[in-house]
């Protein structure tokens, strides 16, 4: 690994040392003045609940995962088994696949799972990420209860440096290394990124689920991701756009046992490999008032999983105890028209049409799913201070069709001269039952209906401004939602295990974000809060009743965030408190945690080059903490960050 | 602004001064007759758990592991055995078997460094058999010292055991990670801890008892995919000879459990409801002693060697605490118990 990682920093330095010559071909650019996205936003002209995390944000964890960006400023709760392993989002209290993840539109969630695993999407990888609230995400498909999340990469993405190099080494043998590559004219783009992420992992912890209680290591927790991506885009003129996009992954990691079996996992070999290629091409036109977009896909995925018994070291016929072996294959094909007419009335239709195929040994056969899916949405504004839209989705899949998907919103700007705005919205969204839950072999049921959800939501969005000194941003959120027929898989009573539609889910909560900010001579500052309260229980068939002790498992009725960000002419410092309320797991509670992080950092800016330092704590407090039941997490670990980037001329 | 930074870093300090502490208090326990109640718990969440009921004074303890040794049971408890003064709890993921006193639940000891195991044979103070579902062998153990000594090799993996004379009869219950059909009783010389004869049954042996003539019955489900009509074979104990083997007649039924009285007479399985037969009958029963409800689902069965009351396990949706039914001898419902998660197997301590 550490012959790998050496070869690794020689290609990144070849990459650095060509740019000289290469630099030639760097012609001045002319491109589109971008608004930077300040804080994590709330879009407060939304009819529906939409935000974007802050790029400063992003920018100071563009070294880890999406989840622990998620985690950090956003209400999604990500529920990990620790750093590189599993990862998945509860979003607004739904379950995990109850969150649609899309990559410039294109769904990533896995046909078989319907999850995400959060910790295998570098956020070096996308250049921002947009969230859209329990029903809001029917705007970019069905089946997202909790909401949708979109990874966004700009054909043509301006303030992006020629050449960008980080390097990150933190405890426990962790490695981090990023590069970028922009090269191109107006006319023509070409954006290349690669990262290699690797970890030991083996951080002591205090074990107290054996006796004698004692301090140990984590075991067989490594991991070691590999993956670049690259961008085509060409602009003829100013209507039309073409891009192709690739993103390439191959991801190993080590399943570490839980603290109760230590003693007994040395016979124990548990890992999962992951390897994705990820391909769109797309062209946009844009004349006057009208837009049209032709996009398509290809995915594919290998993923397998390894149970061994290594008890005597040596292969023998028996020592492979699950192998599974899991191919999907997926095509999606969209394409959407949108026009604005005058008097502030807007048009959008678009059509999806998707093909995935599943090639695994838990299934009996290879099973595919085609889904085509058609919409429109009207939106019109009266008097610059009340918008309304409704969109209509409809959906097939294998030839049936699903119920009628509305989504209504509006927005009321209150007072004439105050940034106050109600957003209130309300929506009807169907999930699809995954391919292993229809087709697992054995248990899988075919007669599974879709899930049924049924949203409601309203928010207050304030934005304050006393000059530089101060800005403040707020929102406050208000959701209920009702899902019907929520697949639960039970034991048959003959061995295995079948999914069946037998819960119905009362899902609520409130998220709450300010965003305050400004700056007074050499200082500026941030301070970032952020509060989610969700509560989601079954709702009795016969009773209807909801008692107070039904909170579903791994899902915190509290949870926030808080972060202080105080710069001084080159230095900075950021401050970040993550909170997880006490949980409810399957027969136990989950304590409540508190971690703390704190980053101190320098930035050098030169005519052409930047450079950064950072230096950064992470649970500064050292807290013992699990986020799941009795697996161990690191206490305080360090890290260190440099990064270089060469600017465009200016 | 300065004074709400100031604000808000305290703020930190007093979230983090909040921090819950915990530390439950020591709890000792005079265990009178009763029962052991295992609760297995949900595979990969280490939520198993040890619950136990009086039956004289009809209290109940959950959780009594925990509360007396102060760590959790661990991932997926399989099974107990009742050994003189102590019990032998095998936890099955966590690769731990943890021996416990029967009068007070403290822990005496631990047999660690195994694989899979399932199942505790114990021949006398020296030796005692761990069976094992990834690891083909068994491990030969000290039952006083709680070393391993060595194993067996079977080649497959094995599930329940029963000690008839000085031979261990071994099911092959599981084909996890074999090459070999899972349709056989293995039978072990305990005198020397050799394999020494391997009986064919019928497909997934999954529960195994011996009876007062020194018979032993096997019941097989015949596979979780139905590959056969389940079976209950009667084998002579001395020199394995079948004796006779009744065959259900429905392909997709499940029969499992198969317990025995304390005079070694009467026996009983799970088959949606509980069945028993007598270990002269010929034929199986045809209707249920206790017949399964709506709102029950029996997943586990134990029979209380004393009086034969039966204890039926029901796991509910395998998410929350399960309910343990008590009924007398002659099916009649007695009381609930509500126990831990997926109340599994079943200890009687007397």
């Amino acid at each position: 690994m550490r012959g790998l990682h050496k070869y690794h920093l020689i290609l990144m330095f070849i990459l650095f040392l060509g740019m000289d010559s290469t630099g030639q071909m760097v012609f001045d650019t002319l491109f589109l003045n971008e608004l930077e996205v300040l804080g994590y936003e709330v879009d407060y002209l939304a009819t529906t609940k939409k935000s974007t995390i802050d790029s400063m944000f992003k920018q100071s964890l563009n070294n880890v995962d999406l989840g622990e960006l998620l985690s950090s400023y956003t209400p999604v709760f990500i529920r990990s088994y620790g750093k590189g392993s599993l990862a998945t989002a509860s979003f607004r209290g739904t379950g995990a696949s109850h969150t649609q993840v899309l990559w410039n539109d294109f769904r990533l969630n896995s046909p078989m799972l319907g999850q995400t695993d959060f910790s295998l999407l570098p956020n070096s990888f996308f250049d921002e990420v947009e969230l859209h609230y329990g029903g809001a995400s029917l705007v970019k498909s069905s089946g997202g209860f909790g909401g949708g999340i979109n990874l966004i990469n700009e054909p043509f993405h301006s303030g992006t440096p020629v050449v960008s190099l980080s390097q990150t080494y933190g405890s426990f043998n962790t490695w981090s290394s990023s590069a970028g590559l922009n090269l191109g004219n107006e006319k023509f783009a070409s954006n290349t990124r690669f990262i290699y992420q690797s970890s030991k992992n083996d951080f002591p912890y205090y074990n107290d689920a054996i006796i004698p209680a004692q301090e140990m290591k984590q075991d067989k927790a490594d991991y070691r991701n590999i993956g670049f991506t690259q961008q085509f885009s060409y602009r003829p003129n100013v209507h039309h756009i073409l891009s192709f996009s690739t993103w390439n992954q191959w991801n190993f990691r080590n399943n570490p046992p839980l603290m109760t079996g230590v003693e007994s996992s040395e016979w124990k070999k548990e890992y999962q490999d992951d390897i994705f290629t990820r391909n769109t091409l797309g062209w946009s036109y844009h004349k006057n008032r009208s837009r049209f977009e032709l996009k398509a896909a290809y995915f594919y995925e290998n993923f397998t999983y390894n149970l061994q018994n290594d008890s005597d070291g040596l292969p023998d016929v028996g020592d492979t105890l699950v192998h599974s072996l899991n191919k999907t294959n997926g095509v999606f094909v969209k394409a959407k028209y949108e026009r604005s007419f005058q008097k502030g009335f807007e048009l959008a239709t678009g059509m999806d049409v998707d093909f995935e195929s599943v090639n695994s040994n838990n299934y009996y056969e290879i099973k595919q799913r085609n889904t085509q899916s058609l919409f429109v949405q009207v939106k019109k504004d009266f008097w610059s201070r009340l918008k309304i839209s409704l969109l209509l989705r409809t959906q097939m899949s294998d030839a049936d069709m699903l119920p009628l998907m509305p989504l209504f919103g509006l927005n009321i700007k209150l007072l004439k001269n105050q940034d106050l705005y109600l957003r209130m919205s309300i929506s009807r969204n169907y999930h699809l039952p995954t391919l292993n839950d229809l087709y697992w072999y054995p248990g899988g049921n075919e007669n599974l209906k879709p899930e049924d959800g049924f949203e409601a939501e309203a928010g207050i969005n304030y934005a304050f401004s006393a000059g530089d000194f101060l800005l403040i941003k707020t929102d406050i959120t208000a959701h209920a939602s009702k899902i019907n027929n929520w697949i639960q898989w039970v034991d048959t009573g003959s061995g295995y295990w079948s999914p069946e539609n037998i819960n119905k889910v009362f899902a609520r909560g409130v998220e709450f974000t300010a965003h305050l900010d400004g700056h007074a001579g050499k200082s500026n500052y941030r301070i970032f809060f952020e509060y989610a309260y969700t509560r989601t229980s079954n709702v009795n068939e016969t009773s209807n009743d909801i008692n107070d002790d039904d909170q579903l498992i791994y899902i915190p009725r509290h949870t926030g965030n808080g972060l202080i960000s105080w710069g001084y002419r080159l230095y900075y410092i950021n401050w970040n408190v993550h909170y997880v309320g006490e949980q409810n797991t399957i027969g136990s509670k989950l304590p409540a945690y508190v971690l703390n992080d704190v980053a101190i950092g320098k930035q050098w800016d030169f005519e052409k080059v930047g450079l950064e330092a950072r230096f950064k704590v992470n649970n500064l407090f050292d807290t013992d903490y699990q986020a799941v039941l009795w697996r161990p997490m690191p206490g305080r670990n360090y890290e260190i960050f440099l990064s270089f980037k060469l600017n465009r001329n200016k | 602004m300065r004074n709400l930074i100031v604000l808000l870093i305290s703020l930190l300090f007093i979230f983090q001064a909040c921090k819950k502490d915990e530390s439950p208090e020591q709890q000792d326990h005079d265990l009178a007759k009763g029962v052991f109640i295992i609760n297995q718990g949900t595979f990969n969440a280490a939520n198993a758990s040890l619950s136990y009921f009086e039956t004289g004074s009809k209290i109940l303890i959950n959780n009594l592991f925990t509360e007396v040794n102060k760590i959790p049971l661990g991932d997926v408890a399989q099974s107990i055995t009742l050994w003189e003064d102590k019990a032998f709890i095998v936890v099955n993921n966590s690769g731990v078997v943890y021996c416990i006193e029967r009068k007070n639940a403290k822990l005496s000891g631990k047999i660690t460094g195994l694989a899979s195991p399932r199942n505790m044979l114990i021949l006398n103070s020296e030796k005692a058999y761990i069976s094992d579902l990834y690891d083909h062998h068994i491990s030969i153990v000290n039952s006083t010292t709680f070393e391993v000594t060595g194993t067996i090799e079977l080649n497959r993996s094995s599930e329940e055991m029963v000690l008839i004379g000085a031979k261990a009869y071994v099911a092959n219950y599981s084909a996890y990670g074999q090459q070999l059909k899972n349709d056989v009783v293995l039978v072990l010389d305990t005198n020397t801890d050799k394999l020494v004869d391997t009986i064919k049954v019928g497909i997934e042996p999954n529960s195994i008892v011996s009876d007062k003539d020194s018979n032993l019955w096997v019941l097989c489900s015949g596979g979780y995919l139905n590959e056969e009509l389940p079976t209950i074979w009667k084998i002579n104990g001395a020199n394995g000879e079948v004796l006779h083997t009744y065959t259900f007649n429905v392909l997709e039924s499940s029969p499992s459990a198969l317990k025995i009285n304390g005079n070694g007479d009467q026996l009983y399985f799970l088959n949606n409801g509980v069945f028993t037969m007598s270990v002269n009958d010929d034929q199986l029963p045809s209707t249920p002693l206790i017949s399964q409800e709506n709102n029950q689902f029996f997943g586990y069965l134990g029979v209380d060697p004393s009086n034969d009351n039966i204890y039926i396990g029901n796991p509910k949706d395998y998410q929350s605490s399960g309910l343990v039914y008590r009924y007398d001898a002659a099916g009649n419902y007695i009381s609930e118990i509500d126990a831990g998660i997926i109340p599994a197997a079943f200890g009687f301590n007397y």
